[in-house]
Formats: C-alpha cells, structure tokens, sequence
C-alpha cells in the first residue's frame, strides 16, 4: 500500500490560496473563445509532480493559467504533488479517474525509469494520454573553468576528473554512467550534491564536470563559471558540438541516441490512460491554443523559459518511440546501471597473494594494492570462461575484477585467465 | 560607496509605487508566515503570476520584502500555541511557549519581534559589508567544512539536555536516526521506507516537529484541564505594554542578539545549511554561553531572542550567494531567483558592476521591511495574545486543527498524518516523563547536513579532510565544546550533591 489515503484525498488547501491569491490580486484571467461544453463548470486538477517554484511549476502555473482562459467556464487548480523524483506526482496523475479532470506535468527523465524499471513506479508512460509538451531542454555536459577539461576529448584520461550527481539513480548520475562507461572516460563521481550545490562546488575546484540539463546550466555558463563541452540533442548550438557527431562506436552512438531522444520532450502535460475521446481532444485544443497564444509566449520569453512545442498524437509517438529501446539498448542501459553500490573495476590484473582457502587475495589497480576478500556466495568467478570457486585461483593468473569499494574490498565478479 | 548608498535610499523613499509594493509583500509575507504549512516559498510560488508585467524594481522588492518578513510572523504561534509557522520556528518554541504560559506571553511576543527585526537589519548590513570579500568566504566553504560545523551544532546537544545528558543523548540519537529515513544517496536504497514513497525524501521536518512540540503540548493542556496561560488576564502579562517591556528586553541582551545575528546571517551564506540549522545553532549557543542554563527551557527570554534573531539574519546572508553568484543558498532563495529572473534580472558576478543601484534598493528593502513587519505585529499580536486565556476546550481542537492543516500544508501529502499521530505519542510520552525534546529537533536536522557533507568530504579527500585549515579550527573548537560541557556538568553535579549534603 503505498497511498493510504487513495487519490480522492483532501484537496490541498494550497490551491483555494492560491486562487485567492490571484483574485485578490488581479490576475484572475477573463473567459473567452469556446471550448467543449463539458468542461463549462468543471475544476480541472493540474498536478505539478515538484514543490512550488522552480521550472516545472512554473510550466505548470502558466499552461494550467491559459488553458483555463481556452476551456470557457472551467477552473484549472495546481496542485504540487513533490517527492521521489517525481515518481509521486506521476503516480498520483496515472492513477487517478480518467474523466478529464485531473492532468498534470513531470519529468522526461522518466522515461528511462521505466526503461530500466526503477522501483516504485506505478505507471505506464506508453498508456497515458498525452496532451502536449511545452519545451525542449537537451543535456550537457558541463565542465568548471576552475580547474575542468577544455575538451570532451580530455575526460578520457589521463587525469581522473571529479564527476558531481545527486546521487545513485539520479538522471545525472545514470547519464554520467551510461556515458562514462561507452566513452572511456576516467572519472570518479561524488554523490550527494543536490540543487545548485554542485555549481558551487565547480567554482571551489572540487567537482570538474557534470551531466545535466541546459536550461539549469545557462546562468552558470553565462556567468563564466562554467564550460559546455558538448550538447545531447535538440537544436544545433553555436560553439558547442553534437555528441552524436563525436562518437564512433556502436554503443556509445546508442547511448547519444537514447539521452539526445529525450532532448525534445521537455515539460510534458498529460493525464492518466483511457480519457474519453471528446474530453481528451477539448484538453488538447486547449492546450495548442494556449501554447500558441502571444501572452504565454511573451511571460515564458520575460522568464527565461523556452517554448519549444509539440501537441497530442505526435507527442504520444514520440514518447512510444522513446520508449520502444530495442533489446541490445536495454541490456546494455541495465548493464550499466544495475549497479547499486560504487564499484571499481580493474582489467587486466594480476593476482599478487592469495590465502590457501582462497578467501582473501591481493592485486595492484593502479599504483595501489587492493586487499580484498572474496565471497564464497556472492562473488562470481570465472576461469577461462567457466563458472570456478574461489579455491580454484592462482597466483599469477590475469583478471578483470570489479569490486565494491569499502573495508573489505569484496569482489563482485572476477573473470581470470590462467 | 557612500553617495550610492543614500541616492537609492532617497530613490526608494521618493517612488510611492515601490514603496507601496513593499508594504503589500510584507504585509504578504507576515501572512504566509503566521499560517502553520505556509512560508515564504509559497508566498513566492502563488505570487509569481502577479509580478508578472511588474516593473522590475518593485516586483524584486515585493518578492524580497515578502519573503524576509515571513520569519518574524511565524513564531506568532510558536510562542503561543507551540505551533511553529514553519520548520525554523520550532526553537523559539522551547522558552516561548513556557512564557506564554506563565503570563509573559506579551513579553515574549515583544522580544521575538524585536530580536527579528534587529537580527533582519544585522543580516542586511552584513550583506552590504561583505559584498566586496563574498566570493573567498563562500568557496572556503567545502562538504569538510560543512560536516565539522554540523558537527559542533550536535555538541550542543550537551547544553540543552537539561540536567541528564543522557537522556538528551538518546533523544538526540533518535533524530538523528529519523534523519536517515529516506532514498540514500550513496547507494540509491530507500532506508526505513521502504515502498512509501513519501518517506523517500526524507522524514517532513515540519510534520516532525508539529508532532515533538505542538501535538504534546496540547494534550498535555487537554490533561491539565484550565487554558494556556497558568496566571489569569489580570495578572499576566500580555498588553501592548508587556510587549513593550520585551522589545526593550532584547537591547538588554544586545551582545547575543549581534552574536545570533552573526551566525545567522554566516550560516545563511554558506548555501545549504538552512534556516532551521540556524536557528538550532544560535539557541543552543545562547545556552552554552551564558552563566545560568538551568532557566532554559522554562521560560528564558534569551531562548526566544537567540534563535529569532538568527532566522530574520539569515535572509541578508543567504542573499549575498544568490545574487552574486546566481547560486541559490536555500530551496527558498532558489524560488526567489526564479522569479526574479523572470522580472529580467539576471543574478551573477556583474551585479556589483551593473546592478549596483538595484542590490542596495534591496538592502533597504530589507531593512524597512523588517522594521515595518515589527511594527505592524506589535499592533495585531496583542490581540492574539489573548486567546491564551481561552479555556482548553475551545481552543485544544481549533490547535490541533491548524496543526493538522500544517502538516498537509507542508508537503500536501496526507500519508504524513499518519506519521504525526505516529510520532505525537512518542512526542507526548517525551513530555510526560520529563524527556528534553530540543535535542530530537538538532538530530534531525543537522544529522543529515552531517551524513551527506561527511560522505562527499570523504569520497573527496579521504583522510585528508581533517587537516583543512578550516577543518582545524573547527575541530579545535568542537573539542574545546565538549570539555567545557563535560566541566559544566561536573560543576553542576557537584552543585547538586553538596545542595543534597546540605539538606
């Protein structure tokens, strides 16, 4: 049971305000052009899956402000439903009743949530109905003037640059994992910085580079304190070169296809599966007028907010398109990422010591030498390609060992050759 | 300097629009933050679509003035009903609170709202002191330094464990606990929360500490039977005068209020700290510092003025990053950029070039916001004042009511009620067997600064963390901390068993 409370839960006593709000203070916007008729006295929920503030309620306030203007009679209420990276929200949009009245925005990162299946997820993003989304918003991959690399060229070594995330199965730390392991980099990443955290960081000199979006990362460039070394998706920037054109190998150019397909969806609007066709075409009449009026261009435009839009169908193809990773893309994102703890991995090394009983080994990475010990349950082994027991190791033999970083260094796989 | 610093004031005094958008904000704000759940980040949220086709000075003034004011306004309730208007006020609880129940409730109003405004004022003078040496301070400041400043503010679990420091120790250790609860960085596993989703971004502090400090009080009073205030209308003190009385209080501790006010504005520079760590920091400095701790927690005025100075401050200081660097130091200052990039201004270092009219506006709109913000409450809260004579009855569900809509307010998660109920007994059964709660309020939120910066200093330095400069100065004085809590508590034992002899 995760809501306990189901979804017809009180409304946020937040919205009432902030209608009141808007009254009281003169925004309350005028009724005009026509709509469909059912919703002439309805309240449409509008679900902003963050807390107040920030981009996507921002996206959320202003959409949900002029469809209301394009719905005649309808009033629209946002309400921000934070938490879990927007699983929350998302869960709370796909599950409640599909009538029309409850829609909402959230985050394109999502799709690949699911595409690896993250836990928690209630939700198919292939069945939802889409309305529309407001912006395009590619990744980058932003380096600090203090003490970063120039070129994206430098991050395969020899220098180990200071990557910064939010955390494991944030978007930047999945990014900077698929994009570290088909690039080559050399990288180490720091987790734990959350918000702008991670900006100040690169100006103190600790973290080198981070994988995020441009919308986030326009000021800090802007200012001069960061460098953009290159850009996944969307429209050609000046000065900046396409990863697509970078890379060569088959994986990485999958890897750039997968993050770059997720560079034009930016601010989604949709609603849960199965709202009645009549209901879903008004909303998404609604919508396209309401994007392609001058007054929300114009308060986007004051606001540094982009408008990049795109409206019912062709989002939901793109979306199914996003989505429908063939498998070999699927095996290697789950590769990459079904990783929970920090690893290290060293190839090509040789065992230095081992105990009689094969339980505790030694083996240089790098300069150091690794004092590790082996699972007899957990870690696989293999020798020559055949699944062995510790006990069969030798001295000597040539491995490539990925191991968890901690006390006891315990390997997770080993695959030697004799 | 000097010639800029007046022309802007006289600019902002002589254009009755900008003036007037400053009353309406604080006038806003002082709302927002009266109302349990509320705070200035919604205030800003739900205002966004007006400051829309505002000119740009007074949209930032509105939002700025709106904003800093909200912290003088929430301890209305702390202080009275043992409700805090937003996470940060939870510490003027702990002496407020006990005031307005011995009658001092005017006292303790007039004291807030002075050491706010005071500390508001300290706080913007700070950020006009400090423009030209920001940059060096701030980027001294890496996850070492944060862990080690964590750190000292735990130690001062010591001094508001009241007469058993092991009981303060557990309490202390049980927020810490409650601080982990919640997806794990490191590891990206969700500790203590299983599949709850709500709990994956960490325990709500306000439904926490609604459920430690206001949940109790009120079931304690339901048990007591009578109203809030122990001595009747007549004898206490809750007029205009009292008020007074506690304004004029607060110059009487003016060395801890400029000290409070200090570490609340450095606290608020340094991007990521947060209010509540402040606040919790400058109480319990107020009762390490002074010579006569065993009055906290009772009703001491200095409880009250410490942490109050320090929330009002920290808006001047929280400032300094956010519009120099564009870097945000708080979810709220986060929000504040966001809508002032949308009235066209553009935050970074060419502030102080090309901006400089604009950020001194803002510093005397701190100031005058503050001022008017202790002026106007000192008009209204009188009256509120007197509903702690209401009998139990009426006035225990109408608390509990808003306590409720706070915690829903907060985070508009209604699983969380579940958690309150759930920590309200623990919170209660605190009270009853005379368990000191402030320690559960510094575990929980310095616990998880603590564990994030200790994490990322690691994975950054390893060992070498400890010997930054700044690293040990600040161990030196998280040692001398707990010497001087260890001597205190000897003393106090000695005190104790020659007071036993002696009977």
């Amino acid at each position: 049971m995760k809501n306990l409370f189901g979804l017809r839960a009180p409304m946020a006593v937040t919205a009432p305000i902030a209608m009141a709000m808007m009254v009281g203070l003169g925004a309350s916007p005028a009724a005009a052009a026509s709509g469909a008729d059912f919703y002439k006295g309805k309240v449409v929920t509008y679900i902003a899956a963050t807390s107040p503030g920030g981009g996507y309620d921002f996206y959320a306030r202003l959409v949900s402000k002029y469809m209301q203007i394009h719905l005649p009679g309808s009033t629209f209420v946002v309400r921000n439903k934070p938490g879990a990276g927007h699983i929350i929200g998302t869960n709370l949009i796909y599950n409640s009743k599909p009538n029309g009245l409850t829609i909402g925005i959230f985050n394109t990162g999502l799709i690949y949530s699911q595409v690896i299946g993250k836990k928690g997820i209630r939700f198919d993003l292939a069945k939802m109905s889409w309305i529309g989304k407001a912006a395009a918003d590619p990744r980058v991959v932003m380096a600090a003037v203090n003490g970063g690399p120039k070129t994206l060229a430098e991050l395969k070594g020899p220098k180990v640059w200071k990557f910064s995330s939010g955390g494991v199965g944030s978007a930047g730390y999945n990014d900077t994992r698929m994009l570290g392991t088909v690039l080559g980099w050399k990288y180490k990443m720091i987790l734990g910085y959350r918000g702008t955290g991670s900006e100040l960081a690169m100006r103190r000199g600790e973290i080198h580079v981070a994988v995020g979006s441009l919308s986030s990362a326009e000021l800090f460039v802007k200012n001069g304190y960061g460098r953009l070394l290159t850009v996944i998706g969307g429209a050609p920037m000046k000065g900046v070169p396409q990863l697509m054109d970078l890379v060569e190998t088959k994986d990485a150019k999958a890897i750039a296809a997968l993050i770059g397909a997720q560079a034009e969806l930016a601010r989604f609007t949709a609603g849960p599966p199965e709202i009645p066709a009549d209901r879903l075409g008004a909303l998404r009449a609604a919508y396209k007028a309401s994007l392609e009026e001058k007054g929300l261009r114009a308060q986007a435009a004051r606001a540094g907010r982009p408008i990049v839009p795109a409206y019912g169908e062709e989002v939901r193809k793109k979306v199914r398109a996003a989505l429908n990773q063939p498998p070999e893309v699927v095996a290697l994102v789950r590769k990459i990422l079904a990783v929970k703890a920090p690893t290290n991995t060293v190839l090509g090394t040789k065992l230095l010591t081992k105990t009689p009983d094969g339980r505790f080994i030694t083996f240089k990475h790098g300069s150091k030498t690794i004092k590790s010990k082996i699972s007899g349950s957990r870690t696989k082994i293999k020798v020559n390609g055949k699944k062995a027991k510790r006990k069969s190791l030798k001295v000597g033999m040539v491995c490539d060992i990925s191991y968890k970083l901690g006390k006891r260094n315990e390997p997770k796989t080993m695959e030697c050759k004799s | 300097m000097i010639d800029i610093m007046l022309s802007t004031f006289v600019q902002l005094m002589t254009s009755p629009y900008v003036l007037y958008m400053l009353m309406l904000g604080t006038c806003i704000g002082i709302f927002f933050g009266a109302v349990p759940g509320l705070g200035g980040r919604l205030a800003i949220a739900v205002t966004i679509p007006f400051i829309f086709g505002q000119p740009m000075i007074a949209g930032a003034v509105f939002l700025l003035s709106m904003h800093a004011v909200t912290g003088t306004s929430g301890q209305i309730s702390s202080i009275l009903f043992g409700v805090p208007g937003t996470g940060d006020d939870a510490a003027t609880i702990v002496d407020g609170y006990p005031m307005a129940k011995k009658g001092e409730a005017g006292v303790a109003l007039g004291a807030s709202l002075m050491a706010s405004g005071i500390g508001g004022v300290i706080g913007a003078i700070v950020l006009a002191v400090l423009i030209p040496v920001i940059e060096p301070i701030v980027l001294k400041f890496s996850p070492a330094e944060f862990f080690f400043l964590a750190l000292l503010g735990i130690t001062f679990v010591a001094f508001v464990s009241g007469a058993f420091i092991s009981k303060g120790l557990v309490v202390g250790f049980y927020g810490m606990m409650l601080a982990f609860v919640g997806m794990d960085p490191q590891t990206g596993i969700a500790r203590y929360s299983e599949d709850f989703l709500f709990l994956w971004d960490g325990m709500d502090l306000i439904t926490a500490v609604l459920a430690l400090f206001a949940v109790p009080e009120m079931i304690h009073l339901g048990v007591k039977g009578g109203s809030i205030s122990s001595v009747s209308k007549e004898m206490s003190q809750t007029g205009l005068r009292a008020q007074l009385k506690g304004c004029a209080i607060t110059f009487t501790h003016w060395w801890l209020v400029l000290r409070c006010s200090a570490i609340g504005a450095f606290i608020g520079i340094l991007p990521g700290l947060g209010g509540s760590a402040a606040a919790w920091i400058c109480y319990g400095h107020a009762v390490q510092s002074c010579k006569n701790p065993e009055t906290f927690g009772k009703g001491d005025v200095r409880g009250v003025i410490a942490p109050e100075s320090a929330t009002n401050s920290k808006e001047g200081g929280s400032l300094l990053p956010t519009l120099f660097f564009g870097v945000p130091g708080s979810s709220g200052m986060a929000i504040l950029l966001g809508a002032w990039l949308i009235l066209g201004i553009q935050p970074g270092p060419a502030m102080l070039t090309e901006n400089l009219d604009l950020v001194w506006i803002l510093i005397w709109a701190l100031v005058i916001s503050n001022l008017a913000a202790v002026v106007i409450l000192l008009f209204i809260t009188r009256w509120v004042a007197l509903l702690i004579f209401l009998r139990g009855g009426i006035l225990i569900p109408v608390v509990l009511i808003v306590t409720v809509l706070g915690t829903l307010l907060a985070k508009g998660q209604p699983e969380n009620l579940v958690l309150l109920g759930i920590l309200s007994v623990i919170g209660y059964g605190l009270l009853k067997y005379d368990w000191p709660r402030p320690p559960f309020a510094i575990g929980i939120v310095l616990g998880k600064i603590a564990e994030e910066s200790l994490h990322k200093a690691w994975a950054l330095w390893r060992w070498d963390f400890f010997l930054r400069p700044l690293s040990v100065i600040l161990i030196t004085l998280i040692i001398a901390t707990i010497a001087f809590a260890i001597y205190r508590n000897i003393i106090d034992s000695r005190k104790r068993s020659q007071a036993n002899v002696g009977v």
